[in-house]
């Protein structure tokens, strides 16, 4: 055998090597698609197509009728942008918007506040720390619509719990109108919200305490810093980006809030307590008006989108 | 001896294999499909079995309630000893929920056969072809008595495109309901209610007394029909209307309309009658407070006080009911029976809709529930005779007009009379400015395509 027909025959065999490592990489990638598929499809058909469908009609203008005389039982018919010129000019839209802004903030910002005071007191070396911090967790275990109905009762203005405190301490006080009030309402359900929410941050925010280094702190220490130069200099520029995160993913959730609200108040008295998510179910399900009800989802969905762009950004920049 | 390990076959020490892995896959996978194959199969033989037996879904907020369900289960059961093949499932539904929930049922494709829904309720669904007209059935059996005994106003009302959609039921209209107890502890004559609005908002001060916890009205103002159709009668009894007399504005800014929506309202922010936090109170607010004796006075029903009598014995016996002071104007509600378009069953559930509202079925139902038949006939059948109350609501009942809040967009509406009643009661509006931009608003929405 000559050195050409060796060389040829190494090559062929080479060639039919990378062949067959090409074959199996290309069955397993299917076999990897094949697996995912499944979920994928469901994802798709549960993410998706609402989204999809709502953005279809929020360019129509939508009837029911019976599902057997038109897909789903939507008869519609292309209106362009009507829908959303009709949503921006609805005053009830911007109150809604107001509403939900200012709902969104004190949520964000007290769930933080009080987020932070509690993970800094499981961090430290407090006594029962594993009962406080399953006390601390309860909130998070309990549905919204239980908490809802719950803090509904302790705010009543003539049997709630909290106006009987009051009375105990101050009997000549005049009951507080804690879902009356059209200012008072707007305070109760974000409170409520507080309180509900409040675990979360403090368990993303434990985390970040916990992977400070103490020898930071020690050497701080032995520099002569106070407390509060401690949490200033070294806790809050190591926490900096746990807060960013947390604040978006909180603002996302708050933002297009519901339960709470639609027990406790429904989004009265008056609009005072009318959040975005409140006036789309209404004007849905009450109303039946799908159209400008998904040209609301939609103008919601855009600005949560900002959000989370911005969110997806910071972890890439952060990678 | 160990057998040696194959290549290709991954194993992590104590973990599972891919072939094992894949197995178990294959085998859940089967077992699933096997499993809905025989759903399938079973499901395509249900119409035979269908065939036999019928269980038709009855649908309905009452049944929510003691004595309605009481009423209900009993009549339903003489329907299967009369129809053996037809049995009837009760579907319970909360009250504020339920026509929401019947749209869905419906634009799901699995809507109850029948239905109970308020008369605020049929156009709006026959509208959207939710339910299916009563007419044609009732005419080719020679069976419309259902209809027929209807009084013809409400009738007129309920009717969509010419067409009867609902078969009523009950008839409601709200009247004084007091606490005999409180009145006397007040120096009044429980036998001698207010006879002018005068007198009401006297009566009303003097039951007051927030030392007590005590009130003499109570009002309701949340989102819920319950309230907004007592605003409406206050309107009409001001001398106003809630629409021009095609249906086409709202004209509930007149001077009529404002007198009697600004009493309602002074009730609790002039005459501070009614207990605090009335901004947003719900009609079971004022039931408890009713039932526990810190409310003297209110306008309902006579099934009111028998609800309350379930958690507060006692209230029944302390109760009187009676005109409410003139001038009063009040709509007269109703609530029936609706054919559910999609629904699986319609010869039977015409027959149930028929049975509900028989005499038989009216009376049964008044004697548990406490609300007054519709028909005629029913209401001064001698068995509904024994309770005080009913005969005393019923006599006034007949003399109700129709209902004027029945509109294709009146849910919307309504949605704009909420804000303008709880405005008001904040203070955040005057009676005048909120009947204002009620109206405007309103008609803005009446006037959209």
């Amino acid at each position: 055998m000559d050195c050409t027909a060796v060389a040829f025959g190494s090559r062929l065999q080479e060639r039919s090597t990378s062949w067959q490592v090409a074959r199996r990489r290309l069955l397993s990638r299917l076999a990897e698609y094949a697996f995912i598929a499944p979920a994928l499809g469901l994802l798709a058909a549960i993410i998706l197509f609402p989204i999809l469908t709502a953005l279809y009609l929020s360019f129509h203008n939508v009837r029911l009728v019976p599902p057997a005389q038109a897909f789903m039982g939507f008869a519609t018919a292309f209106n362009r942008l009507e829908n959303y010129a009709e949503v921006l000019a609805n005053p009830d839209f911007l109150v809604a918007f107001g509403n939900t802004t200012a709902f969104t903030l004190v949520t964000v910002v007290g769930s933080l506040a009080l987020g932070l005071a509690f993970a800094l007191m499981l961090d430290s070396a407090i006594k029962g720390r594993s009962l406080w911090r399953i006390l601390m967790l309860t909130p998070w275990v309990v549905a919204p619509v239980v908490a809802g109905s719950t803090w509904r009762w302790m705010f009543e203005t003539r049997y709630g719990v909290f106006n009987a405190l009051i009375r105990t301490i101050i009997p000549s006080a005049p009951p507080v109108l804690w879902l009356a009030d059209p200012t008072m309402a707007l305070v109760s359900v974000s409170a409520t919200n507080v309180w509900l929410r409040t675990p979360f941050m403090m368990v993303m925010l434990l985390a970040g305490l916990q992977a400070i280094p103490p020898e930071e702190y020690e050497a701080a220490a032995v520099d002569g810093a106070s407390a509060w130069q401690r949490f200033r200099f070294i806790t809050i520029p190591h926490l900096s980006f746990v807060i960013l995160v947390a604040t978006l993913l909180e603002g996302i959730w708050t933002f297009k809030h519901f339960d709470i609200v639609q027990v406790m108040t429904g989004g009265g008295p008056g609009r005072a307590t009318e959040l975005l998510s409140t006036l789309i179910y209404k004007t849905s399900f009450e109303f039946f008006r799908f159209g400008p009800a998904a040209a609301m989802g939609m103008l919601v969905t855009a600005a949560l989108t900002v959000v989370a762009v911005c969110y997806v950004r910071l972890l890439r920049s952060r990678d | 001896m160990r057998r040696p390990r194959r290549a290709g076959v991954s194993r992590e020490p104590g973990g599972v294999s891919r072939r094992t892995f894949l197995t178990a896959t294959a085998a859940t996978a089967g077992i699933t499909a096997a499993g809905g194959l025989a759903g399938l199969l079973a499901a395509r033989q249900a119409p035979a079995a269908a065939q036999r037996t019928v269980e038709l879904r009855f649908y309905d907020w009452k049944l929510t309630d003691k004595p309605p369900r009481k009423a209900l289960e009993l009549i339903t059961a003489e329907f299967t000893k009369k129809y053996p093949t037809i049995r009837v499932k009760l579907e319970e539904v909360s009250w504020p929920d339920h026509q929401k929930k019947l749209v869905v049922l419906a634009q799901g494709g699995s809507p109850p056969d029948v239905a109970r829904i308020t008369d605020a309720g049929v156009l709006p669904l026959a509208n959207i072809g939710a339910i299916d007209p009563l007419t044609e059935w009732a005419v080719k059996n020679k069976a419309d008595e259902f209809l027929t005994k209807i009084p013809p106003s409400v009738r007129k009302g309920l009717q969509f495109k010419g067409a009867d959609y609902m078969a009523c039921a009950t008839a409601s209209m709200d009247i004084l309901t007091w606490n005999k107890e409180l009145f006397k502890g007040a120096g009044l004559d429980p036998e001698r209610p207010p006879k002018t609005w005068e007198e009401l908002a006297e009566y009303a001060r003097k039951t007051t007394d927030p030392k007590k916890d005590q009130y003499g009205w109570g009002i309701m103002s949340e989102r819920s029909n319950s309230a907004s159709r007592r605003v409406i009668a206050w309107i009409l009894s001001g001398g106003g209307e809630l629409f021009n007399e095609q249906g086409t504005e709202l004209v509930a800014n007149s001077e009529g309309a404002l007198r009697g929506f600004q009493y309602w309202a002074d009730l609790a922010l002039k005459h501070k009658a009614c207990p605090p936090g009335s901004t947003n109170a719900a009609f079971r607010d004022v039931m408890r407070g009713y039932g526990q004796g810190k409310i003297a006075m209110f306008d309902g029903g006579p099934n009111n006080p028998k609800m309350a009598e379930v958690d507060y014995p006692g209230i029944l016996e302390r109760t009187d009911m009676g005109p409410m002071p003139d001038p009063w104007r009040c709509p007269l509600r109703s609530s029936g029976f609706v054919l559910m378009n999609g629904g699986k069953f319609k010869e039977e559930a015409m027959l149930l809709i028929s049975w509900m509202t028989s005499v038989y079925g009216q009376v049964e139902y008044g004697l548990e529930s406490y609300e007054v038949p519709i028909r005629a006939d029913a209401a001064t059948d001698p068995k509904l005779k024994r309770e005080r109350l009913l005969v005393q609501s019923a006599a006034q009942t007949v003399k109700g007009v129709a209902n004027p809040a029945l509109h294709v967009k009146y849910a919307e509406i309504e949605q704009k009379l909420f804000d303008a009643m709880q405005a008001t009661l904040a203070g955040s509006k005057t009676a005048k400015q909120a009947l204002d931009d009620f109206v405007a608003e309103g008609n803005k929405i009446l006037k959209r395509t």
